[in-house]
């Protein structure tokens, strides 16, 4: 029987040798072609899933991340006029951190002023965003390690707390408030203690009444400083100075 | 079959030339030519045997035509019947070797008459008769592709053994050209050399026809000659009443063994195109997929400290697993389509060698039958000696 053997309608005729050629340069070419034509793709570790600001081992006061600047002390009190110094100050040295060889201290020494009034001096740890701001949104908290050494008897009315400033956010107000922040409390031993602060924890300070449009997390999106800071309530005459020890800044996802 | 008709050729070499050509040029009487038409037909005869010589048989038939239009002369019809046989139409060399002897009578050499006369024979008992009716009339019959009439055929049709396609039409369209036509069936016919076969075709219903029939007519007859010409073949002839249509069925055409492999390499090809499409497809809708990777990649690099890092190389390395996954679709549907065509390809080429393979087999057995002990190399390369008619 040879009825199968017309062409395609419409179709060339097949030629031995060209369709030969053909059915080979189809079975060696297309595979060939495909693999030219895949994707080149490949995987790259993401590494860690925390985002590490620093964990000072390598012996110095500037963070890991180049999104913040170099750790800097600071210090804010009503000036006395009867002391040119400051009336409290700060220092950062390198000591032997929690479970590794470098940590962060920052001595402080607060007093109150001459006047019979109550005043709230305080001193901070903290590193600034030398350029644009952070998005802290993409985390779930901000952890580190903190010990605190406080001097015999300890300043009056010491409080600790970490604060994450936003000032380029949008208040509902626009008043001449310049400084905007979200405070978290902690409490703070002479052991070292890991603290993990849930960003969601974070909020305006109280006494605060121009919030920013968005609310908290419109902070979280842009943020310029972490501070870790203590204050005290202080009276006339009254002083007292300690040293705060901080290893491991991270944020959690 | 034409390759059997060209051993036919070569078989019957020894005795191309006709001695009794020349001499006979324009001696004959009744014939009106001048001597300026000789000479062209004589150009042409010569350009004829050039041609043939060359194996260029289609071309060398036109000259030994046109030489005997131009100055008609009894010898040039032999080598219009060696013509026709080298180009596989053994009912047009019968003809043209019959008119030969008819016009040559007695200035045919003895001995060539009978080499004739047993190739006449030799090419008769090839050839089978096949009676074709419709349940209609008026339907245009064709075979293979050559319009025989429409019926009632008054006459049967004789036709070379082998298979051949025929088909019936109301509007006149045959199904195994480009179209598709609705009132047409159409069958396959396997003929052995002296067979007689009835082949009765029923007709779509009226309301499936695209035309209106034409009034039958008369049949065009391919083949007209009684079925008495069969000779030598008698105890092969089947009695017309006794012999059932081999293909009664109208549509569909029963599929053949090389109709099935057909099927299976053009499926086979069509799937492997399509999965070759679909390949494609999948490899240009993910291009911007990919350009996204590269581009998140490079910034990632640049920026590894991002604080954002981890959470974008992570969306990026899934973004790079889906792409792999979809590099393994392509790949997979790709190397599919590869075999797919490969293989419908071959199935081609081993059907239509299958094919030839057969047909040489059917010849050889046929030809070997008449002991005519062919030497197809000599043949083939245009050995054939050709009667010097001037």
């Amino acid at each position: 029987m040879v009825a199968a053997h017309a062409p395609i309608p419409g179709a060339p005729p097949l030629t031995g040798t060209r369709t030969d050629s053909v059915a080979r340069g189809i079975s060696f070419l297309l595979p060939l072609l495909t693999l030219a034509a895949c994707f080149d793709v490949k995987q790259v570790d993401p590494g860690p899933a925390d985002f590490l600001i620093d964990d000072f081992e390598d012996g110095d006061t500037v963070p890991k991340t180049s999104l913040f600047g170099r750790w800097g002390c600071s210090t804010f009190n009503p000036d006395t006029g009867q002391d040119p110094q400051q009336t409290a100050s700060c220092d950062v040295e390198r000591q032997p951190g929690d479970q590794s060889a470098f940590a962060l201290l920052m001595r402080f020494k607060l007093h109150g002023g001459p006047e019979p009034g109550p005043l709230y001096p305080v001193a901070s740890l903290a590193t600034l965003t030398p350029n644009a701001a952070v998005d802290f949104t993409g985390y779930r908290a901000l952890t580190f390690n903190i010990r605190v050494e406080l001097s015999d008897p300890p300043p009056p009315g010491a409080s600790f707390d970490v604060q994450l400033g936003c000032n380029s956010v949008a208040a509902e107000e626009q008043d001449a408030q310049e400084y905007f922040d979200l405070v978290q409390g902690i409490s703070p031993t002479d052991k070292w203690a890991p603290k993990s602060l849930l960003l969601a924890n974070f909020t305006q300070r109280a006494d605060e009444t121009n919030h920013f449009a968005g609310g908290p997390q419109a902070c979280l999106a842009v943020v310029d400083s972490i501070r870790f800071e203590i204050s005290g309530s202080f009276t006339s005459g009254q002083s007292g100075s300690g040293v705060i020890h901080i290893d491991d800044v991270r944020l959690e996802k | 079959m034409t390759i059997l008709l060209m051993l036919v050729v070569a078989w019957t070499s020894p005795t191309r030339a006709d001695p009794a050509a020349k001499p006979a040029l324009g001696a004959e009487p009744g014939l009106r030519t001048t001597g300026g038409a000789k000479e062209v037909a004589r150009l042409h005869y010569a350009r004829g045997l050039e041609l043939a010589g060359q194996s260029d048989y289609q071309a060398a038939l036109r000259e030994f035509t046109e030489a005997y239009r131009v100055s008609p002369h009894y010898a040039v019809l032999y080598n219009i019947g060696q013509a026709d046989i080298a180009l596989g139409r053994p009912q047009d060399a019968v003809e043209s070797l019959s008119r030969y002897l008819r016009e040559g009578q007695e200035q045919v050499p003895p001995a060539r008459r009978l080499e004739v006369q047993g190739l006449i024979a030799l090419l008769e008992s090839l050839f089978a008769e096949l009676t074709i009716t419709t349940d209609q009339p008026g339907a245009l019959i064709t075979i293979d592709g050559r319009e025989v009439g429409r019926t009632p055929l008054y006459q049967s049709v004789r036709l070379a053994a082998g298979s051949h396609k025929v088909t019936a039409s109301m509007a006149g369209v045959a199904i195994f050209g480009r179209g598709y036509d609705p009132t047409a069936v159409g069958r396959v016919v396997t003929l052995a050399p002296g067979e007689r076969q009835l082949l009765n075709l029923e007709m779509p219903a009226p309301t499936a026809r695209a035309t209106e029939p034409e009034p039958p007519g008369p049949a065009l007859g391919v083949a007209t000659a009684p079925s008495g010409n069969v000779s030598g073949s008698a105890t092969n002839i089947i009695p017309l009443p006794n012999t059932p249509a081999r293909d009664q069925q109208p549509e569909p055409i029963p599929p053949t063994r090389g109709r099935a492999r057909s099927i299976v390499a053009y499926s086979a090809a069509g799937a492997g195109a399509v999965l070759g499409g679909v390949a494609l497809a999948v490899y240009l809708s993910n291009r911007h997929r990919y350009e996204d990777w590269q581009n998140q990649n490079a910034a990632l690099q640049q920026d590894p400290g991002a604080i954002d890092y981890h959470t974008r190389q992570v969306a990026n390395n899934q973004l790079a697993d889906s792409l792999s996954g979809t590099n393994h679709l392509v790949l997979g549907c790709s190397l599919a389509a590869g075999a797919l065509l490969a293989g419908g390809i071959t199935l081609l080429i081993v059907d239509r060698v299958g094919a030839e393979k057969e047909d040489r087999a059917r010849s050889g057995a046929l030809a070997g039958g008449f002991s005519l002990g062919w030497d197809w190399s000599a043949s083939r390369s245009g050995s054939v000696l050709w009667s010097a008619a001037w």
